[in-house]
């Protein structure tokens, strides 16, 4: 309950923020995210409010996942992407896959694991390259390297 | 006609075409089971192949692609919790869960027999009912297409019947982050908080990939000490007559929900994205067990993967009779006819009526190959998904949706935005906000505001000028169906409790 009354007053200022935003545009393009503004700080409003009821509604939450590989998959994920024009979609794709797999290993990696796990993903990373790049002529991120 | 229809078999029956149409099936699925390649992508990449084809060749190929793509979509939706394009988000919410009890096999069956259903009767409408059907969509002006938009908001109540404040809630800020960019009309720029990446909007596949994708892996990290696989594939005997046997006995939902495709596809710029939800919505309207969609049921598949297919023949009707493409794929197509020098219109039937033909009844074969091709895709995928174990199979997840986002506009920045749209997409359901309302605001709110602007400045030759919203017989009835699906769940409840009163 704690969580949704905090969730309302963050929604209820998202809408006042786009409120302000939409303050110097002309009709034709304040109009309706105006309106919008106006729906979403009222349903929060009632979430806000339903959060003092004895009654509760039903909640539909997720069951309890370990924060702390999700907060170190994050920064990964966001090294990469940055890494993706540095270093091309390949070797940084390969680096990326490898790293975030031994991270999730249970077992306690050793090096012929590793190796095997590197050499999977080269072939995967390079298979998806060349339908990409090669066949679809699809562009993909370039770097420095492929 | 006759003469026509007779050299359109003809020409159909050949090796070449049959190789053609498999080729095009198979390369289809694989793109629509990829998240963040569309039908319209799959469509626009192979266009320059079709530069050495005969005409029919190049629109039989095309079609089958589409098609298949469309289809292929909901592979991802089952496997992994992530519509592969925006037409199988409503095929998630059952889909998954299906395949999280282990029967993520006969999922993909109920997926396939659906499909094929709508696609034949998608192409049934196509072939027999093209001009008056195209009237029906000239009829649909501004107005119209806002209230649609209202219409389709209102499904929020039943996509999120748990707790349907945070459904609206998650509807208004997928319509709020829809407003971001250049406004439509007027062309000013809005809630870019000065960065100028953002001028261009949110694009739809990466809200979609962020807002499914992101949060999947991310639970999958999450309880990777939990379990090792996604899921146990079950043993099911006979599951392939047994599930053709239960799909086909829910002939009502097959029926509405093609129909449903057929007409919203026929109406420019709505699409299978809007088709699915909607005629997800139906099937839990009609349904005497409402409260079994969502947790794993086959009636979600089946109204969700018939109405998306049956798109398909019914966003060609008003190609091939007025000119106007139905839903994206079809400006497409629109585009490989005009550099065929064919012209599309009504004189496509007179003038080229054995290419035209041709066309549709390769529409009618590729939706029955899908049948083959797609089991055997389908299974092969599904126990590739499942014998893959997590520590895999999310790093992968996260790797083909840095591709897919990348890919629609070839923009880093895209992928940026999908990564913080996921993680919010996360939050959000960690704090029990589902993503089909947020994605669902999102489709809906180019359509809404277009309409809405558009109707106010109509609205103008009129005294008030709030009348134009009133003012046609067309709004009514949408107004009416926006009113009836807000209040239904209250509706049902009365109902079924009446019905139990009865039953004592």
């Amino acid at each position: 309950m704690k969580s949704d009354r905090i969730t309302s007053i963050v929604f209820i200022l998202v809408g006042l923020a786009f409120w302000l935003q939409s303050g110097g545009l002309q009709y034709n393009c304040y109009i309706f995210p105006r309106f919008l503004v106006f729906l979403l700080i009222f349903w929060s409003a009632i979430l806000f409010g339903q959060t003092f009821r004895k009654v509760r509604p039903p909640q539909d939450r997720e069951s309890r996942d370990d924060l702390r590989y999700i907060l170190v998959a994050i920064p990964i994920v966001l090294v990469w992407i940055i890494l993706l024009d540095i270093l091309g979609f390949v070797v940084s794709g390969v680096i990326f896959l490898s790293i975030l797999t031994i991270l999730l290993d249970l077992e306690r990696p050793k090096f012929t694991r590793v190796i095997s796990v590197i050499a999977v993903y080269i072939a995967v990373v390079l298979a998806f390259w060349f339908a990409f790049h090669k066949l679809l002529l699809v562009p993909l991120p370039e770097g420095y390297l492929i | 006609m006759l003469e026509a229809l007779s050299v359109a078999f003809h020409e159909l029956f050949s090796i070449k075409i049959i190789l053609m149409i498999i080729a095009g099936l198979f390369g289809g699925l694989m793109t629509g089971a990829l998240p963040g390649l569309t039908a319209t992508m799959a469509v626009a990449l192979l266009v320059p192949f079709t530069f050495a084809m005969s005409p029919t060749d190049g629109l039989i190929l095309l079609g089958a692609i589409y098609m298949a793509c469309i289809y292929g979509g909901s592979f991802s939706a089952i496997l992994v919790n992530t519509p592969g394009t925006p037409s199988s988000i409503g095929t998630t919410f059952d889909g998954y869960p299906m395949a999280l009890r282990g029967e993520g096999e006969r999922a993909i069956l109920v997926a396939t027999y659906a499909s094929v259903y709508g696609g034949i009767i998608g192409v049934i409408f196509l072939f027999f009912l093209s001009p008056p059907l195209a009237s029906v969509a000239l009829q649909f002006g501004p107005p119209e297409y806002f209230w649609m938009a209202v219409f389709g908001i209102t499904i929020i109540s039943s996509l999120a019947s748990k707790n349907i404040v945070k459904g609206f809630i998650g509807g208004g800020i997928g319509l709020l982050i829809s407003t971001i960019g250049i406004a439509p009309i007027g062309g000013e720029v809005r809630f870019t908080a000065d960065f100028p990446q953002l001028q261009g909007g949110v694009e739809l596949i990466v809200a979609l990939i962020g807002f499914f994708c992101i949060p999947e892996a991310m639970t999958m990290i999450g309880q990777r000490t939990k379990q090792f696989h996604l899921a146990e594939a079950k043993r099911q005997p006979r599951i392939f007559l047994g599930t053709l046997q239960e799909v086909m006995k829910r002939q009502g939902n097959l029926l509405r929900s093609s129909i449903i495709g057929t007409i919203v596809g026929i109406l420019p710029g709505a699409g299978g994205s809007v088709a699915n939800l909607v005629a997800y919505n139906e099937a839990i309207r009609a349904s005497k067990t409402p409260e079994k969609f969502g947790t794993g049921y086959i009636d979600g598949i089946i109204a969700t993967e018939s109405s998306n297919n049956a798109v398909v023949g019914g966003g060609i009707i008003p190609l091939v009779t007025l000119g106007i493409p139905g839903a994206p794929p079809d400006a497409v197509l629109y585009g490989v006819l005009l550099l065929h020098g064919l012209r599309p219109g009504p004189e496509l039937f007179t003038t080229h009526s054995q290419i035209i033909y041709t066309f549709i009844l390769s529409l009618f074969m590729a939706t029955i190959l899908m049948l083959p091709v797609g089991v055997i895709c389908g299974r092969a995928l599904h126990r590739t998904v499942v014998r893959l174990p997590i520590r895999y199979l999310a790093p992968l997840i996260i790797f083909l949706t840095v591709i897919g986002s990348y890919s629609i506009r070839n923009n880093i920045t895209d992928v940026f935005i999908m990564l913080v749209l996921g993680v919010l997409g996360y939050i959000l359901k960690r704090l029990g906000f589902h993503p089909g309302p947020i994605t669902l605001g999102l489709i809906l709110g180019p359509i809404g505001e277009m309409g809405f602007v558009q109707a106010l400045l109509m609205g103008t030759t009129l005294p008030n000028k709030w009348m134009i919203f009133f003012d046609r017989p067309l709004s009514w009835v949408l107004i009416i169906m926006s009113a009836v699906s807000l209040c239904w769940p209250l509706i049902a409840k009365r109902l079924a409790k009446g019905w139990k009163i009865k039953e004592m």
